[in-house]
Formats: structure tokens, sequence, C-alpha cells
């Protein structure tokens, strides 16, 4: 079952091509990679996914639904996102922080944000202010909150920014696991180490085009150097080229 | 599951009022000197006060200062929001829009009311005046404090950051100087009378006097341009925040 399915998506702002015909594929029990350089769209795209862009043309199923046959709160009930930090979770305790949260999403709080905290290994007192935590704390502070009301699609904007390498290895074993749940994630980074390691399937993206999705097995054989040397080669092709690999 | 509406709304206000604690203190002095400045210092610049002069500066003073609060202070705070990416947050979160908005109107309504009682008292014990606490001058001063709530948020929402300082700075200089709240239509030139007529400002001090101050009978028209106004703005707000770009 594909839990996320775009097609021949396009979106343009003030005549800039965001997205020039993305397509892309995230199934069941799938970590799917978008890779690219700066400005390729990958923001944009997942914006768009989470309906807080309308695309221009193009076709966005979120577990195998049309994304204008759902509402946007049942929609955002389905993913669990890790996005830029919050101003406003800044200046809150972790305590708050998670009560407001949980309070959106139904979910009760007693006992659960104590088991969120162990889970990502974030050994912090409930009365700290958020602001005051480390970039990689808060990173964790909003895998918690992506976790919390059970999604069963994560989509995750550059999550390995200021981990350490216990940090980085708890966030690949928690999306790891969350995907042989069943569950599907949506992940983009440029840590291309870290994504060869937990990713199932890459798409690269420039100009807002993407290759279709590319199994990871298939690049770390073709490509000896895996998923940087694949990199390196996909950046000099034209968007064309993109478009057709 | 996600809560129902009013629980909901009661989240959006608690966290409304976590992020707003240490400004609504700050707000609620800068209204009190304000109602004091305008009832006890305009009132020296004037040597002979007859009854309707006491009359419109007190009533002003009310109006001013729900004006300051709705136009001026949320639309910046709002505006600081929008920079700050919280509202950009709040869309990622499955709440409904008009609860975010309606939150904000509870809250600044609240916030607006240390202005209104200190400018009542200051009336009281400066001009001997007899205020008319009714069931229609509360509604009346509701009415207005949506009106201009919305106001400042529909500013806030469309335009640009510097243009949202520019714009409601230019609302409290001419609401202080150029409109007839703290004075007589009789003093302004004939053809400014369409503008203050059909902006909300003068008929809602209209509204205020002649129903706390019972100066005046109540004008259904003054009612209806204030209405529209809040209507409008509104429903402005509300296409801003549910809008997908």
């Amino acid at each position: 079952m594909a839990r996320i399915n775009v097609t021949n998506l396009y979106k343009t702002i003030e005549n800039k091509g965001l997205v020039n015909n993305a397509n892309l594929r995230v199934n069941n029990g799938e970590i799917c990679a978008v890779i690219g350089p700066n400005g390729a769209g990958k923001t944009s795209l997942i914006k768009c996914i989470l309906g807080l862009l309308k695309q221009d043309v193009g076709d966005i199923l979120i577990n195998e639904q049309e994304m204008t046959a759902i509402t946007r709160n049942d929609l955002l009930k389905e993913i669990g996102t890790v996005l830029q930090f919050p101003v406003m979770i800044g200046r809150l305790t972790v305590e708050q922080v998670f009560v407001e949260h949980f309070h959106y999403y139904g979910v009760k709080t007693t006992g659960v944000m104590q088991e969120l905290l162990r889970k990502v290994e974030l050994p912090v007192s409930m009365n700290s202010l958020a602001k005051n935590l480390s970039l990689g704390m808060k990173q964790r502070l909003l895998l918690c909150l992506a976790l919390a009301h059970k999604p069963n699609i994560l989509i995750l904007d550059e999550p390995f920014n200021g981990l350490d390498v216990d940090g980085i290895r708890l966030m690949k074993d928690i999306l790891k696991d969350f995907a042989e749940m069943g569950n599907s994630v949506l992940i983009t980074s440029h840590s291309l180490n870290e994504l060869q390691d937990i990713a199932t399937n890459v798409v690269f993206m420039k100009n807002g085009t993407t290759t279709h999705n590319q199994k990871m097995e298939e690049i770390v054989r073709d490509f000896e150097g895996g998923l940087l040397q694949y990199y390196e080669e996909a950046k000099t092709l034209t968007s064309e080229e993109v478009g057709r690999r | 599951m996600v809560n129902p509406i009013s629980k909901q709304l009661v989240g959006l206000i608690r966290w409304s009022l976590l992020r707003h604690k240490h400004l609504l203190v700050v707000f609620s002095f800068t209204q009190i000197v304000l109602s004091l400045a305008i009832v006890y210092g305009l009132a020296l610049m004037l040597p002979n006060l007859d009854g309707e002069s006491t009359i419109y500066l007190s009533s002003g003073s009310i109006t001013l200062g729900i004006i300051a609060v709705g136009c001026v202070l949320s639309g910046q705070i709002v505006n600081t929001a929008k920079l700050e990416g919280i509202i950009y947050y709040q869309k990622t979160l499955p709440v409904y829009r008009l609860n975010i908005i309606l939150a904000d109107i509870i809250i600044w309504g609240f916030a607006s009311i240390p202005g209104i009682f200190m400018s009542s008292i200051a009336a009281i014990f400066r001009f001997r005046l007899n205020i008319d606490v009714s069931f229609q001058s509360l509604l009346v001063i509701v009415l207005v404090q949506i009106s201009m709530i919305c106001i400042g948020f529909a500013i806030a929402y469309w335009f640009s950051a510097n243009t949202v300082a520019l714009v409601t700075q230019i609302i409290m200089i001419g609401g202080l100087l150029f409109s007839p709240i703290l004075y007589p239509t009789d003093r302004l030139p004939n053809w400014t009378k369409i503008i203050y007529e059909n902006l909300p400002f003068v008929p809602a001090s209209k509204l205020i006097r002649s129903t706390l101050f019972n100066n005046g009978s109540v004008s259904i028209r003054e009612v209806i341009v204030v209405s529209i106004w809040g209507i409008v703005t509104l429903l402005l707000s509300l296409i801003a925040l549910s809008r997908r770009e």
C-alpha cells in the first residue's frame, strides 16, 4: 500500500517553478529519502504533501486517498512532522510543550511524556525551558511530539541537524523501528551517510524535478561510492535528464 | 482523535495565555497610562471644559484604548508571530482555523478590559460622570472590541511586516488627532465626513458615547458600519489562515 503517492506535481509561486513534475511513492515499511542541492524544491514538495502549499497540477494521495477528499485535520492526524523548531515552543517549559501539543491530537499525557522522553533518550526536567535546550535536544523533543499521536507517516526535514553521534544513532534506530512496524517515512537531509544506513528508497531532486524512486540496494550495488557518488553524478544532470532517470 | 471544537478552543486560549502572559501585564499598564493621559492630561490642554467635552474625552479614552489593543497591539503581536513562524507552526496542527482566531479574540478582548475600566474610573473621579453599565452598553463594548481586534488581525495577516507597523501607527495617530473621537465632528471640514463615517472608529466612539454615557441615541447605521468591518476583517483573517499558497 502506498502511504504517499505524488504524481506529476507542479507548483509555481511568483513565476518561479518550485516543483516541476515531481513524482514520489512511499509504501508501507519504506523510508524514502529526498536528496538534492539547496533550492531543489524539497521543502516545497513537503509543504505540498502537508497541504500547506496547493499544487498547480498533479495528484497527491495519502493512504490511497486523494488529498482533496480528506479534511486538513484528518490529514494532519495521519502524519507526524519534524520541521523547523517553532519559536512558540521555545517560550514554554518541556511539560507545557507536551501538554499543549498533545491537547490538539487528543493524546493522554499521563505517563506518555516520560515514556517518550525515555524513548528519545532526552533526560531533561519537565520544568526546563524548551528554549534552553541544545539544538540536538530540541530535535529530540520535536521527534517526541511527532510520534506522540501514533501517526502512520513521518515527514522529517533535516532531522539530523544539531544531533551528536548518539543522537544520530538514536534517530536512525527510531526511524527504522517505525518503518518496520509497517509505517512510512519521508525524509530530506544532506547527511548522505546517515540516509544510506536507513533509507530503502531514494529520490533525487533538482530544480523541482525528481528522478523516479531508486532502491537503495541498487544504488549501493551500482555505485562504488554509494549514495554520495550517486548524488555527485545526479547533480551534473540537467533537469530533463533528472526527470527521465 | 482530535478534540471537540470547544476543548480545542480552550487549549488554544491557554496556549495563547502562556505565550502572552508577560506582555499582558505590560499592555495593561500601557492602557492605564493612556487612559489617564487622555482623561487627565488632555483635559489640562482644554481650559474650559464643558459637559460635552468631558463626555468626548471620557468616551474617547475608552474607544482609543480598545483601538490601541485591537488594531495596534494585537496586530503587531500577530505580525511578530507571523515572522517567528508561529502561524506556520499552527497551520501544521490539526486545529480549526476559526478557533485560532477566536482564541486570540478572547485573549485580546480581555486584554483591553483594564483600559476600559481605568478610563471609566477616571471619568467618574475627574468629571463626575455617570457610567451606564447596562446589557446594551456591554454589548456595544464587546462589538467594538471584536471589530477592532479583527481589523488588527486582518492587517497583520495580509500586509508585510513593515507595512503592518506603518498602518497600525497611522490608525493610532489618526485616531488621536484626525478623527472626531475626542472632539465633536463639527471641528473637522465637511468633506472628511464621508471618510470617518464609513471607517469603524468614529461610529464605534459614537456607540460607546450613546450607550455608556447616555449621550444621544444608538444609531443602527453605526452598529452596521462597525459590524460590517468586524465581519469582513474576520473573514479576511480566516481566508489568510486557511489559504494554501
